[in-house]
């Protein structure tokens, strides 16, 4: 038995101590999944709903490396209802999936936080028709969304030069920090910052940038600072404009 | 397997086929609908009765093996035909074809308001609460295929059409009244014997007993096939195994079984054998009335499409199978529900046995209690 069957067989039996009705599958060498129905009782300011779902978690190859994804697999939850288009659960901004399943890398608290929270919140949807936790955004403005929280402002412009420092990992605590605090990085929003980044490959704040870049107005566009793009952004656009002056003059 | 399994699962698969049945007024709404359509069409003044247009319905409706969606949201998708009778390939384009359909269509304010173009046919999209919408394919006969040529036989050949492609520049055969007609010759015994049957308990005679209302173990079967394939490639479109093939392949197996559940069994245990090959080997399903049409003819490109194809009735066969050796029926109906849906699962069993309690509350009861303190909130992709 190799070690990451191991590790999932051990998560697995931890999981199901609560969970009975889940079933361990191997669908293809080391492709492991887990389906069966989910049941729950949960409660959020006074509210406790109790339901049952069925569920498919599908293990990454490199579990625990990467989280897993889930689909229900009832027909209950609307296609319209947030999802990717494969049918997996957007359990929130990759970038925070990722965050709370590194913060404890078993299968238990993954189940037992994000996927209880996202049912117990469709549940509630279903019932009362709004969403007990707020929602994000669809796409590119989501994404802004949270980083706006996670940073605590509103400036778009904060949002990027710190995630400029991510996606260029170019982190230097005694760096002034972009906020504009007058503090260090380290006593200011470097905490914040160093947990992401110690999690997650830095292309994925590449492609938050990208999409908060995305998600600017027309007005936000006019005095945007453009020392502020990632640099494996910047060569990609500054590639692109050289490609086109070339096309420009052949032709 | 006990015998109770065995006739606890006959009857669920019943009434799991009823369940995915649209219903008989949703069956007459589509019909009133397109019937309109039809009128409008032929009325006086219309710039296209001259042609005599007819509009039929094609695929699942008039095969009577269309389901419901997976998700209520999700809409019907009516398959009509607008065959304009008097026209032919020689006066006409592909896109002036298209064009007097649509040109007609527009005429009428109502229509016009819901209508939207595709690549190859006209969508009506009906905002009542009936959710469905009908796309109208414009067509003409094909006057040149030749029924004892092509080996299927004169009837069947009259009924043959042309169609445009998506890019209105050929012309590309279908015949999908042909195909109707061979489905239900694959059928007739037991067609027959329900219709004649349900006429006995309507007390009308067997000619006023509507086609739509009669469904055999064939149907049946090829509608819960459907349904789980819906939900086994749910997340997996690009592979899911296209109904046209699941379809001729389950009625070319389909040996007239009176029973539901020995007729799926049948079927799902001969489908792979009726796949045939050519010369070098390759996968052929080919279609029944055009014997030059090869429905399976993207595996040959992709055959990861026919091993999944497999794989999925093996998968169906496992599912049965460890349905019918489930240990009590509350085991037996926790093992369908993944594979069909928990709501059609719920419902149909609450049919098939109305004094069974579903377990759901029985786990429940057990379930953990959990404290949500700092939700993620959900996003969603664009």
């Amino acid at each position: 038995m190799s070690n990451s069957e191991a590790l999932i067989r051990r998560q697995f039996a931890e999981l199901s101590e609560t969970y009975s009705e889940l079933r361990l599958c191997e669908d293809a060498p080391s492709r492991w999944a887990i389906r069966g129905i989910l049941a729950f009782s949960a409660t959020y300011h006074d509210v406790t709903i109790t339901d049952a779902f069925s569920i498919l978690v599908k293990l990454p190859k490199d579990y625990p490396n990467s989280p897993p994804t889930v689909q229900e697999t009832g027909g209950r939850i609307p296609t319209g209802f947030h999802q990717y288009p494969n049918r997996t659960l957007c359990l929130g901004a990759p970038v925070e999936v990722w965050r709370r399943f590194k913060a404890d890398p078993r299968l238990v608290t993954f189940v037992n936080t994000q996927v209880v929270e996202y049912l117990y919140g469709y549940a509630y949807f279903e019932k009362y028709g709004e969403m007990p936790f707020g929602e994000l955004s669809h796409g590119a403005q989501g994404i802004r969304e949270y980083y706006q929280e996670l940073f605590n402002t509103e400036d778009v412009q904060i949002v990027l030069a710190l995630l400029k420092i991510m996606a260029d990992g170019a982190y230097r605590g005694h760096h002034a920090c972009s906020c504009g605090s007058g503090k260090i990085l380290r006593k200011c929003h470097g905490p914040s910052v160093l947990e992401l980044l110690k999690q997650q490959p830095k292309e994925r704040f590449l492609q938050d940038a990208t999409n908060v870049l995305y998600s600017l107005k027309e007005s936000e566009m006019k005095n945007f600072d453009w020392h502020l793009l990632p640099k494996a952004l910047k060569k990609e656009l500054d590639e692109m404009a050289r490609e086109r002056a070339r096309r420009e003059k052949c032709a | 397997m006990t015998l109770e399994r065995d006739n606890e699962l006959r009857q669920f698969l019943q009434q799991l086929a009823e369940s995915l049945d649209i219903s008989d007024a949703q069956y007459e709404a589509a019909i009133k609908h397109y019937e309109a359509v039809g009128d409008w069409l032929n009325k006086d003044g219309s710039p296209i009765a001259e042609y005599d247009p007819q509009i039929y319905p094609q695929g699942s409706f008039r095969l009577g093996t269309m389901i419901k969606p997976v998700n209520d949201k999700d809409e019907y998708d009516i398959d009509l035909v607008c065959e304009l009778k008097a026209l032919r390939k020689e006066n006409v384009t592909q896109k002036q074809l298209k064009d007097m359909v649509g040109g007609r269509l527009k005429e009428n304010e109502r229509y016009r308001k819901m209508l939207k173009k595709g690549k190859r046919c006209w969508t009506l999209q009906y905002a009542d609460s009936s959710r469905f919408h009908m796309d109208i394919l414009p067509a003409i006969p094909d006057e040149e295929i030749d029924g004892i040529a092509s080996g299927i036989g004169i009837n069947l050949a009259e009924s043959a059409i042309l169609i445009t492609d998506r890019e209105l520049y050929q012309w590309q055969r279908s015949n999908p009244v042909g195909y109707a007609e061979w489905f239900k010759e694959r059928m007739r015994i037991q067609f027959t014997a329900k219709r004649m049957l349900l006429a006995e308990s309507l007390r009308a005679n067997v000619e006023d007993v509507p086609e739509y209302k009669v469904k055999t173990p064939l149907q049946q079967s090829i509608q819960i096939l459907k349904r789980h394939r819906d939900i086994m490639f749910a997340d997996d479109q690009d592979d899911k195994p296209i109904s046209i093939i699941i379809t001729t392949l389950a009625a070319r197996a389909y040996n007239n079984e009176a029973d539901l559940l020995e007729a799926l069994q049948n079927i799902i245990a001969k489908m792979p054998s009726l796949i045939e090959r050519d010369e070098q080997g390759n996968a052929l399903v080919t279609n029944p009335v055009n014997p030059l049409e090869n429905f399976a003819d993207k595996w040959k490109k992709h055959p990861e499409l026919e091993t999944k194809f497999l794989q999925w009735l093996q998968q169906v066969r496992a599912d049965l199978e460890a349905a019918l050796q489930a240990g009590t029926l509350s085991d037996m109906i926790e093992e369908l529900k993944p594979r069909f849906g928990d709501r059609i699962v719920n419902e149909a069993a609450s049919k098939a046995f109305p004094d069974h309690s579903s377990s759901a509350k029985a786990v429940a009861s057990v379930a953990p209690s959990i404290s949500i303190t700092k939700p993620s909130k959900p996003w969603g992709h664009e």
